[in-house]
């Protein structure tokens, strides 16, 4: 601030410093607590509604048949994995498990690469019709997906590809196009096209200058897409059920349906198969929390 | 980038390989796979798991077939998707009526069945009106079912209710109702509200045109319930829910209302006699004291039993490959053996009327002595009619008459209106 | 050689350099658009024709036309939906569901925004937790919420027994609780609302919130004037993507209630997925159009209402 000369300039820069320090350490009125209050008691209820039900079924999960009949609210007594170890034994979970890493993440392993060529060109270069392919691309957000249940099942049989995981992962491979262009585009259109044009002259080509120079520089939008579509394809139910139907390929999601008979006398069990279904999902979202909270809110804004 | 690149096409392979399940097997064995329901905790399980494993062992180094489990509750509609998509297997076990009438027949998706019924004589033991339903107009079979008739009455818990010299039999449902006290019926509302439906078959055999009402519609199934015998039977069922329903009953599936009976939170159930081997012996469902010995087996009030001859079982899709037809066929002939029709009878009751039971098979049957109460609760008046789901269409029977049921319990329909209702589902679901 | 010279004139938009990349720029949009042309474009051009067409999926399409007869022949399925009684509830159900969307949905994810952006203590933590329900498959989630209700080992009867002993509300079984506990699966969850509005909120220049308290405005005229006149576009955005989503509910009903009790609460994706097991795809087709055009419907209201073209600034 040493270098403005200006003092009118000078006085209303301090004002708004001092302002924003005041704005920052806001005095404890009585208003000020009931607002603090409020907010709390309801950040806690959203805590609440969002972490409970898990919590529950995990707890439940460890006790016995009658405990859980007779009361929902208390603790396990012990920690007793019998029902995990008889639950993994009655069903395969890693033949399921595997099938929705390879269908969900082979699936955003792929097309990550297309959309991020798609995005690539969109926020770089300019062409005809530019705006209008982008718009329709992004316009599939708002397209239910159950909408196009016949043609799709008509299609993936007519390929020969019912009941197999190929068939799933063509179909997953569609997820997630509008997100992740929101996000991939932001991303490119941050990298200054200054590189593109130093690689230009130093005789890069289109495709290397998107490769080796580009699609590294855009990694972090790349795992924020990707992680997003992952999840998104890794919890989808509905194709999975429509378009799978041997056990060889069932994915976690599906496998719950069957939980219903199989488990329906003995609650632990029940809660324990449920434990196992969600968890993965919960452990990948703890790692990359980050980039899934970013993604959401990247793929919001431009929306 | 080479890493990731690498990564891209490790994925694209695995999952390629991965997704080419070949069945083709180097030793000449055919393997098939059989999606079923009788599995796991099924009750139909105690039967068919160790009959496929005989089948299995009877033709080691043949065939094999690989049990693959399908809840009761979604077979029909995931039948009809394999059929959709071209993929049935080898053995399919009934399915969705209509379809079958509607589509598999009319399509010819089916493998004509007469021939194996001619080369083995199979007409010895089948029973002659269920092969005339399974032929169709140009001659065809297009099923083959298992040769035994099974009426379907109830269980009570002798622990809890006393008959005193009476049976079933001998009661009318009011009758019966009032010994029961503070006891509870294990009715349902949830998946087809299969308990729930065979005590309104039976209140309806009792009312007045309604037996014939029953027998009369297996084929072309009910389209209109606003009829004085349903909508009394209604009424008096709408009444036993409200003061006889257990606490669970809205919303129950089939294992509920069954884990609600194996825990003495119900004294009652309507079902069929192949839950006796529910009660043998404690498989992990008996909780709170009860004890399989204390349960009785009776018709239901009324002195009802009901059974429905009219019916698909076993079909082979002409879709499969001539191999799987023949593991099909073999499949069908073996449940058909005189020992096989024996234990299925001795594990789920019935009666094969053209086989002559073998010593063995009396002697065992008698020392069940659930089970032979169960199939001897039936005397010469008792009223035999097909169930009411059997004249309900597929729709209505598996979700509408459950899904309106509990406004039926709360009262919020009126028995008229509940059949109003049904009426109006049924002519919706109807085809043009 | 007109249209050449319109094409021409129609390039020279674009310089000599962007032009040379014409085949690479379309070459990387090839892969994406075959997707969306065999994913989207096609599966939607056949469900729009077929919606008109008898259609059982076993034997090929059939679309009859009689002028005077539209409604039993090319309408045959969109009659046959309007006449069916599940879908007058189908409809009402949409209708207070969007409208709790829009309203208590996107009203809590806006307050949860709002609160995370004063970056309270903890507000990480919330953010985290706040987000667990949208990363786990919506079918668990169903399941889960069926036993939460549940009467016997259900934590809100149990809960609610605790004041009124006799209390035996049948969540998903009895009207209108089945409604409410359909709604309860997924209103509190508004994470998506509370980071797209968090994002915009971090978009506003510090310098308006200076000026804005130099002019000694006090927090709660700060955000009626300045924050969420600015959030317009993110929350307008949250009711499109949450409104959406009650079009095409499906687990949250298909794994709790079915439709019931009687057809109390149907949804159109449930009609679809039960014309598809009634092997009636003309009519499972004519309900996704129906799905289809009141996705496109909502998003047009919502753009004219937000302005969301116009800049905020």
């Amino acid at each position: 601030m040493e270098n403005i000369t200006n003092p009118a300039l000078r006085k209303k820069l301090e004002k708004a410093g001092r302002s924003r320090l005041v704005g920052k350490k806001k005095p404890l009125t009585a208003g000020r607590i009931l607002y603090l209050f409020c907010a709390y008691v309801f950040l806690a209820f959203i805590v609440l509604v969002s972490a409970y039900p898990i919590i529950w079924v995990i707890m439940s999960s460890f006790k016995s048949n009658a405990a859980i009949l007779g009361n929902p609210f208390s603790l396990p007594d012990t920690f007793n994995l019998d029902a995990y170890l008889s639950v993994l034994n009655q069903y395969s979970f890693g033949t399921y498990a595997l099938n929705s890493l390879i269908t969900a993440g082979g699936s955003t392993v792929v097309s990550i690469i297309f959309y991020a060529m798609a995005a690539y060109v969109i926020a770089k270069y300019n062409f005809p019709l530019k705006n209008f392919i982008y718009i329709i691309l992004t316009l599939t957000l708002l397209v239910p997906g159950h909408t196009k249940t016949q043609p799709i099942f008509q299609m993936i049989m007519n390929m020969g590809l019912y009941d197999t995981r190929t068939g799933l992962w063509l179909v997953y491979l569609s997820g997630g196009i509008a997100m992740s262009l929101f996000v991939l585009k932001a991303n490119f259109a941050s990298i200054p096209m200054d590189l593109n044009e130093a690689a230009s002259i130093d005789g890069s080509g289109f495709f290397r200058t998107f490769w080796q120079i580009n699609l590294p520089l855009a990694r972090n939008g790349l795992a924020t897409a990707g992680i997003l579509m992952f999840l998104g394809n890794w919890n989808e139910y509905y194709y999975a059920a429509l378009l799978t139907s041997s056990e060889a390929n069932r994915t976690l999601p599906v496998s719950l349906s069957y939980f219903n008979q199989a488990f329906s006398y003995d609650y632990t069990r029940m809660f324990a198969a449920l434990t196992i279904v969600v968890l993965p999902g919960i452990i990948i979202y703890a790692f990359f929390q980050e980039q899934v909270t970013a993604s959401v809110a990247s793929s919001g804004v431009k929306g | 980038m080479k890493k990731f690149l690498k990564s891209v096409s490790l994925f694209l392979i695995l999952a390629l390989l991965l997704s080419c399940v070949s069945f083709a097997s180097a030793d000449g064995v055919i393997e098939v796979t059989l999606p079923t329901y009788k599995t796991g905790e099924n009750v139909g399980a105690i039967f068919f798991e160790p009959l496929v494993e005989r089948f299995n062992a009877a033709y080691e180094g043949k065939y094999h077939i690989t049990l693959e489990e399908l809840t009761q509750d979604m077979y029909s509609d995931k039948i009809k998707q394999l059929g959709a998509a071209n993929a049935l297997p080898f053995l399919v076990e009934g399915g969705d009526s209509e379809w079958i009438k509607q589509v598999v027949i009319p399509n010819d998706m089916f493998v004509d069945l007469s021939g194996l019924i001619a080369d083995n004589n199979l007409m010895d033991i089948l029973i002659d009106s269920q092969v005339a339903y399974n032929t169709t107009e140009d001659g065809k079979v297009f099923s083959i079912c298992v040769p035994v008739t099974r009426p379907m009455g109830l269980y009570y818990n002798g622990a809890m209710i006393d008959l005193g010299d009476k049976t079933c039999a001998d009661l009318s449902w009011d009758e019966f109702a009032a010994l029961l006290g503070e006891n509870k019926i294990a009715f349902m509302t949830g998946e087809n509200a299969w308990t729930t439906q065979l005590v309104l078959g039976s209140l309806i055999a009792v009312e007045e045109g309604g037996a014939e009402l029953l027998s009369t519609h297996t084929i072309d199934k009910l389209m209109d319930y606003n009829q004085p015998c349903i909508i009394n039977a209604v009424a008096k069922l709408q009444k036993l829910m409200q003061d006889y329903g257990t606490s669970n009953q809205v919303g129950a599936v089939y294992a509920d209302a069954a884990n609600a009976f194996m825990s003495k939170n119900a004294a009652v159930i309507a079902n069929g006699s192949w839950m006796v081997g529910d009660f043998l012996e404690d498989g992990g469902k008996w909780s709170n004291g009860f004890d399989g010995a204390t349960v009785r087996g009776d018709v239901l009030p009324g002195n009802v039993a009901l059974a429905n001859n009219d019916g698909y079982q076993y079909w082979i899709p002409a879709s499969v490959s001539a191999e799987q037809q023949e593991v099909g066929k073999a499949f069908i002939l073996f449940t058909l053996q005189p020992e096989n029709l024996e234990a299925y009878m001795l594990a789920e009751g019935g009666v094969a009327p053209k086989l002559t039971p073998s010593e063995e098979y009396v002697a065992a049957a008698s020392e069940n002595k659930l089970l032979y109460e169960y199939v001897n609760a039936v005397n010469a008046d008792t009223i035999i009619v097909p169930n009411a789901g059997d004249i309900m269409t597929s729709s209505i029977g598996n979700t509408e008459f459950g899904n309106l049921l509990p406004l039926l319990i709360s009262g919020q329909l009126t028995p008229e209106a509940f059949c109003q209702q049904l009426t109006a589902l049924a002519q919706e679901t109807a085809l043009d | 050689m007109s249209t050449v010279s319109s094409q021409s004139k129609k390039l020279r938009r674009y310089s000599l350099m962007e032009r040379r990349n014409f085949p690479w720029i379309y070459a990387f949009l090839f892969p994406t658009l075959l997707l969306f042309a065999v994913f989207y474009v096609e599966p939607i051009l056949q469900t729009f024709l077929t919606s008109f067409a008898k259609f059982n999926g076993y034997t090929t399409a059939e679309w009859s036309f009689d002028i005077h007869n539209l409604g039993g022949t090319i309408f045959r399925n969109y009659t046959k939906l309007f006449s069916m009684s599940s879908f007058p509830p189908a409809l009402r159900n949409l209708f207070w569901w969007s409208l709790i969307a829009m309203t208590l949905h996107v009203g809590i994810g806006t307050a949860v925004g709002f609160l995370l952006y004063q970056k309270l203590r903890g507000w990480k933590f919330v953010r985290i937790i706040f987000m667990v329900p949208n990363v786990i498959s919506g079918a668990a989630w169903a399941m889960i919420y069926r036993f939460m209700f549940n009467d016997d080992i259900g934590v809100i009867n149990n809960l609610l027994r605790k004041v009124n002993p006799d209390l035996h509300i049948q969540w998903f079984y009895s009207s209108p609780a089945a409604f409410w506990a359909i709604t309860f699966t997924w209103v509190f969850y508004a994470v998506i609302v509370a980071l797209v509005v968090l994002g915009d909120l971090m978009a506003i220049p510090a310098s308006l919130h200076e000026a804005c308290e130099i002019d000694g405005a006090n927090g709660f005229q700060k955000l009626i004037h300045i924050d969420l006149p600015l959030c317009r576009n993110a929350i307008g955005t949250s009711i499109l993507l949450s409104v959406t989503s009650r079009i095409a509910m499906y687990e949250n009903i298909a794994l709790t209630s079915r439709g019931g009790p009687g057809n109390d609460t149907y949804g159109l994706a449930l009609i679809l997925t039960k014309s598809i097991t009634d092997f009636n795809y003309g009519l499972a087709n004519a309900t996704a159009m129906l799905m289809f055009v009141f996705g496109i419907a909502t998003m047009q209201i919502i753009n004219k209402v937000f302005r969301m073209d116009d800049s905020v600034y």
